[in-house]
């Protein structure tokens, strides 16, 4: 059987979900989000500016960056009908899906404590029915060709992401612009005013522990690189193992099926996030047997460490799409080299990369958006705490008040970090489509 | 597994035919009919949700009984005997009169005729006059055509100016903009006139905005710029208009400025709409049926109407009036609206009392013998009659409740007894449509689940127990059986040759006698024979201008002055058909809670910002809701779309007044002005 694709005509949606309610009948409710969405590029219904539907689900792109990533092997490709399946058997809970899917097709339930989605009705195309969504729209605006896409017609007709080359062509309306009205009837709109900011699904408050854990382990690996922990008395080396395995252990309760948490090293050949789980094993494993058992070379550990933190990083990629470079002023290579260069009285180039992440955190970062006036104090606060740093440096205040102040700015600038995430979000891609 | 052919029997235009695959005695799932040209797609949202429906566990199953306040659970016998003797008792202390028979739209077909039977037989009853919905629009076109149809829905490709005027059928007829966007496809042009911007106008050409209830003076505007730049129609209005120079001569009181001040359309709009209706042919207007809910409901169709008789686009392809098409209501002997208002000799014994529209003040009111008892049966009056507060005073006024139900509605809370309804697959039945052209079967195809028992079953047992003739129950009612009930239908089928049960298993069937092009022969049933622009029965029987006119509603004035200043919009949404549906957890899933819609300006000098609690009030009643802001609306009206029930936070019937149409004895509850503010606590 070739592999299928949806047809979706923008002349003929009118926005009824049929498509939704056909999708529920065929899989079963699905009360903490629905497998497919209709999304309108002017939802507040700004007047003079078109207002079109997309209904969508998950595409079963080629490059399936859901199946790809999924640290527990939890999605495959079918074999008969080529749609990208998901078990949740196999499912971990992380959502990192959910990050890098461009559809939001993969839902998390936080009930079941797995990811549920679209699995383009592969009973019914096996016995050669269309999916139930396709077959069902009202309008006929919703449809599904069991052939494969002609690539030219994915190229042309694209105004959503198509990296990932999803099975969905596009049909483009007829008509592109709103109804003509009378203009008069409406005050003139700022449309950046009336744009209600839709809420990140990914943010601080929610992602504390990842917080908690990134600085931990920036710190340590920043630790391990000045070799200075052999000389600690077994309190403190007892503090720092402790430290580090209750931000891993926070962030593993943070999974929707922690005990299924080992399936999370599956996928260690394409996946930042298994490397991540890997490396912080190796890293953490090796620094315990070294500070309580017996010696290991250093530079084994650190080397665990470098690959820990830029696994870090790279498994963030996927939630940087809008920001304006890659980096930001919170990546967790630059919070460890920081804090390496510290404790290395190293200030001159500390001066330096400090001077270089202000800049990213002034111009770069998207806005630190906190609500109202704390994100205004707690810029400052940021900026003061390097300052101060300093300040502290270079006159004779103790030692541990220089790190302390140094470390409030670290963990406000990791705050600032996962507030500044985005997930990939087809709403505010087509809305962005249309307001250009 | 096996297939079925069914149609949704709900009133909604679309009356969709569909497959259903039942499994094991449960309906499991919905496949396309493409057979009706009307419907070839899926069927709607709600249509779909009949899955969930018919197997809800929120379905009533078993008769209940109210003691103390709450309902318990009893027997048929014991729900029937209860019944019967309540029955006895008003009939032989207060006459049969003091019984309220209340049926509406929540289900149609033709076994509907036998409640009406059984009450006919039980000595008559109390019952209402009117109808909640169309008919000032269905007397306006009476009056105008003769007959209420127009072409076949897919004619509707052909037009090249199409009008959807007060209608939006992208919500409440979505296989219409099926041909529309075909049409559109073929280079015709779109113009959507209504307050709001909604999904139906999306791919329009032109919206224009009017002040809700003035579409009458807008008309009239058009009216008069099409007849002064000579665009009218000479020839079709020579052959086939009675009444033209009257009602150009009407026109020359119209005065573009304050027609246009009036309904708040700008000159330039108005005099593009009539260049476009004044040279585009064939053109198609589509009246919804909110318009005719206004005060002035009947005489505005009228005018529209009027536009299209003067361009001539009347019983050709691509050309027609299109409001209600009653071609496939085969069976009736008095269509609609005539039978809203039977003749008394013909209506004997019932006593036709009371105008749905005023059912709560009227209901109150009624004497000798005022009223003891009520019936309701495929309806939900406390949610969709007007003035809910009246309506409720009403029915606690009774001394004995019976409601037929599914759900616990509104409506059946205030029962004291609850009979189980059958859902739409577990009795066999037939049905037309006001929209598509087809004779539909809606095939019995799970037995009912409990206790349930259809309400010809429930009739069939009572009727027994009242001790009726066993010649009459014979005659009038059918025997509980499927094959009672098949050759039941049988009787009116046998009619027609291209009609029979078999034929209709299969698939549905074109209306015998069925017009595509309406009109086409040009034969209009009206006292002259011609179209009636000039009506003297308009004036005879409802005392108005017997010349389409525009008068202003009569809360309008409410606009000018500070108490009232927002038209309250209570328009369908796709989510629900009226009161139905709205209560599934599918549905809930799009459409959680109840919600108003309102104009930033509005709401900026509130002092309201979006997703606030706000209160809507006026005279009879408020509404504590969550306000949303819509950019595209016209500033001065707020929505709160019909069908939410007072449990889930509040029906706009809260707020409407039990008001007739100036035809038709239609309802006006669009005629309701209310204030908006911000909810404050009591604290």
């Amino acid at each position: 059987m070739s592999k299928g694709h949806f047809i979706f005509d923008k002349n003929k949606c009118v926005g009824c979900e049929a498509c939704v309610i056909a999708c529920i009948n065929e899989n079963g409710f699905q009360e903490t989000g629905t497998w497919r969405n209709v999304h309108s590029s002017n939802p507040e219904k700004l007047p003079g500016i078109p207002l079109f539907n997309l209904s969508m689900s998950c595409n079963h792109c080629e490059k399936a960056v859901c199946m790809e990533y999924c640290p527990a092997l939890a999605y495959s490709l079918s074999p008969i009908t080529g749609a990208v399946l998901h078990s949740p058997d196999k499912c971990i809970g992380c959502q990192y899906c959910t990050w890098n899917c461009p559809y939001d097709a993969p839902k998390y339930n936080p009930i079941t404590g797995v990811i549920a989605k679209c699995n383009l009705c592969e009973s019914r195309l096996q016995e050669n029915q269309k999916p139930a969504c396709a077959t069902l729209c009202p309008t006929g605006a919703l449809d599904f060709k069991f052939s494969e896409m002609d690539q030219p017609t994915l190229e042309s007709n694209f105004e959503v992401p198509i990296q990932t080359q999803p099975s969905i062509s596009i049909k483009e309306p007829l008509k592109k612009s709103a109804p003509k009205i009378d203009k008069n009837l409406f005050k003139p709109i700022n449309i950046k005013q009336t744009k209600n900011p839709e809420k990140s699904k990914i943010s601080a408050s929610k992602e504390w522990t990842l917080v908690l854990f990134t600085w931990t382990v920036s710190y340590m690996v920043a630790i391990t690189a000045l070799d200075i922990m052999e000389s600690k008395p077994l309190g403190i080396k007892l503090i720092f193992l402790i430290v580090g395995a209750a931000g891993a252990g926070l962030s593993m309760l943070h999974l929707g099926k922690p005990l299924r948490a080992h399936r999370a090293l599956l996928n260690i050949r394409k996946s930042w996030l298994s490397r991540e789980i890997l490396f912080f094993s190796l890293f953490y494993i090796a620094t315990f047997f070294d500070l309580l058992v017996s010696d290991l070379p250093n530079w084994l550990i650190l080397l665990f460490g470098i690959f820990l933190i830029l696994s870090i990083d790279m498994l963030y990629q996927p939630v940087q799409l809008h920001w304006k470079t890659k980096l930001h002023s919170a990546q967790a290579i630059f919070i460890t080299v920081s804090y390496y260069l510290l404790f290395s009285n190293l200030f001159w180039i500390l001066g330096l990369l400090m001077i270089f992440r202000v800049y990213l955190f002034v111009s770069v970062n998207p806005s630190f958006n906190f609500k109202g006036q704390l994100s205004a104090s707690l810029k400052i606060i940021r900026i003061l705490s390097i300052m101060l740093t300093f300040i502290s440096i270079f006159t004779n205040c103790p030692y541990w008040i220089g790190i302390l102040i140094f470390t409030i700015g670290e963990i406000l600038d990791r705050i600032a970090f996962y507030n500044d995430l985005e997930l990939p979000d087809i709403k505010k891609v087509i809305a962005s489509n249309i307001t250009k | 597994m096996k297939i079925y052919n069914t149609a949704c029997p709900r009133n909604c235009y679309s009356t969709c035919s569909f497959k259903v695959i039942v499994d094991k005695g449960k309906v499991e799932k919905i496949e396309t009919q493409p057979v009706n040209r009307s419907t070839p797609e899926g069927i709607c949202l709600k249509g779909l949700s009949y899955i969930e429906r018919v197997n809800s566990s929120m379905r009533i199953l078993y008769p209940m009984q109210k003691v103390d306040g709450k309902f318990n659970r009893i027997s048929w016998d014991k729900a029937l005997e209860v019944i019967t003797e309540k029955l006895n008792y008003y009939k032989s202390s207060y006459g049969s009169n003091s019984i309220l028979y209340y049926a509406a739209s929540g289900t149609s077909g033709l076994l509907n005729g036998v409640s009406s039977n059984f009450w006919k037989l039980f000595g008559g009853t109390t019952t209402v006059y009117g109808n909640l919905c169309w008919p000032a629009g269905l007397e306006a076109t009476r009056l105008t055509l003769g007959e209420n149809k127009h072409n076949a829905t897919w004619d509707l490709e052909n037009a090249k100016l199409i009008i959807l005027w007060g209608k939006n059928p992208a919500e409440s007829n979505i296989h219409q903009m099926i041909p529309i966007e075909k049409a559109q496809q073929r280079g015709a042009k779109l113009i959507v006139i209504d307050p709001r911007r909604t999904p139906s106008s999306e791919r329009a050409d032109l919206l224009i905005q009017p002040i809700s209830g003035t579409d009458a003076i807008l008309a009239l505007a058009i009216a008069k710029m099409i007849i002064d730049n000579k665009k009218h129609d000479h020839e079709f209005i020579d052959k086939y208009v009675s009444g033209f120079n009257r009602f150009e001569k009407s026109l020359e009181n119209i005065k573009i400025k304050d027609a246009s001040k009036e309904c708040g359309v700008p000159v330039q709009l108005i005099e593009e709409l009539a260049e476009l209706i004044g040279s585009i042919k064939p053109m198609t207007l589509i009246a919804g049926f909110g318009m005719q809910r206004y005060t002035n409901g009947g005489q505005t169709v009228r005018t529209l109407l009027a536009l299209s008789v003067i361009t001539g686009n009347i019983g050709k392809k691509g050309a027609c009036w299109h409001y209600a098409n009653l071609q496939s209501y085969v069976f009736d002997k008095v269509k609609e609206p005539e039978n809203y208002y039977p003749s008394p000799e013909m209506d004997k014994p019932f006593r036709r009392s009371i105008p749905t529209a005023r059912l709560g003040d009227k209901m109150l009111a009624t004497r000798n013998p005022e009223l003891k008892m009520a019936w309701v049966e495929r309806g939900n009056p406390i949610t969709q009659n007007p003035d809910t507060n009246l309506t409720i005073k009403a029915f606690r006024k009774l001394d004995f409740v019976v409601v037929v139900e599914q759900f616990m509605t509104d409506t059946a809370k205030e029962a004291d007894i609850i009979l189980p309804a059958k859902s739409m697959f577990e009795q066999s039945d037939i049905i037309g449509s006001y929209w598509n052209p087809y004779v539909q079967l809606k095939q019995k195809v799970i037995e009912p689940p409990g206790e349930v028992k259809p309400e010809t079953e429930i009739y069939y047992l009572l009727a027994n127990k009242l001790g009726f003739l066993q010649e009459d129950i014979k005659n009038n009612i059918p025997e509980p059986n499927d094959k009672a009930i098949d050759s039941w239908l049988n009787k009116y089928l046998d009619e027609y040759d291209e009609l029979s049960l078999e034929k209709l298993k299969k698939e549905p069937i074109l209306a015998p006698g069925l017009e595509e092009i309406a009109f086409s022969d040009m034969n209009f049933k009206t006292r002259s024979g011609k179209i009636e622009l000039y009506s003297k029965s308009a004036a005879s029987i409802w005392g108005v201008n017997p010349i389409p006119s525009y008068k202003p509603l009569e809360e309008g004035h409410y606009r000018k002055e500070k108490k009232y200043p927002l038209g309250l919009m209570s328009p369908n949404t796709k989510n629900r058909i009226h009161s139905q549906f709205g209560n599934l957890k599918c549905i809930k899933l799009l459409d959680p809670y109840p919600i108003a819609i309102m104009s930033p300006e509005d709401a900026n000098s509130r002092n309201i910002k979006s997703n606030e609690k706000v209160r809507v009030f006026n005279d009879r009643g408020e509404i504590t809701i969550i306000v949303k802001l819509d950019h595209s609306i016209r500033p001065g009206n707020v929505v709160i779309v019909n069908g939410y029930w007072n449990s889930e936070g509040g029906s706009p019937n809260l707020l409407s007044k039990g008001r007739e149409t100036d035809m038709g004895h239609g309802t006006a509850f669009h005629d309701n002005m209310v204030e908006v503010e911000k909810f404050q606590t009591n604290e």
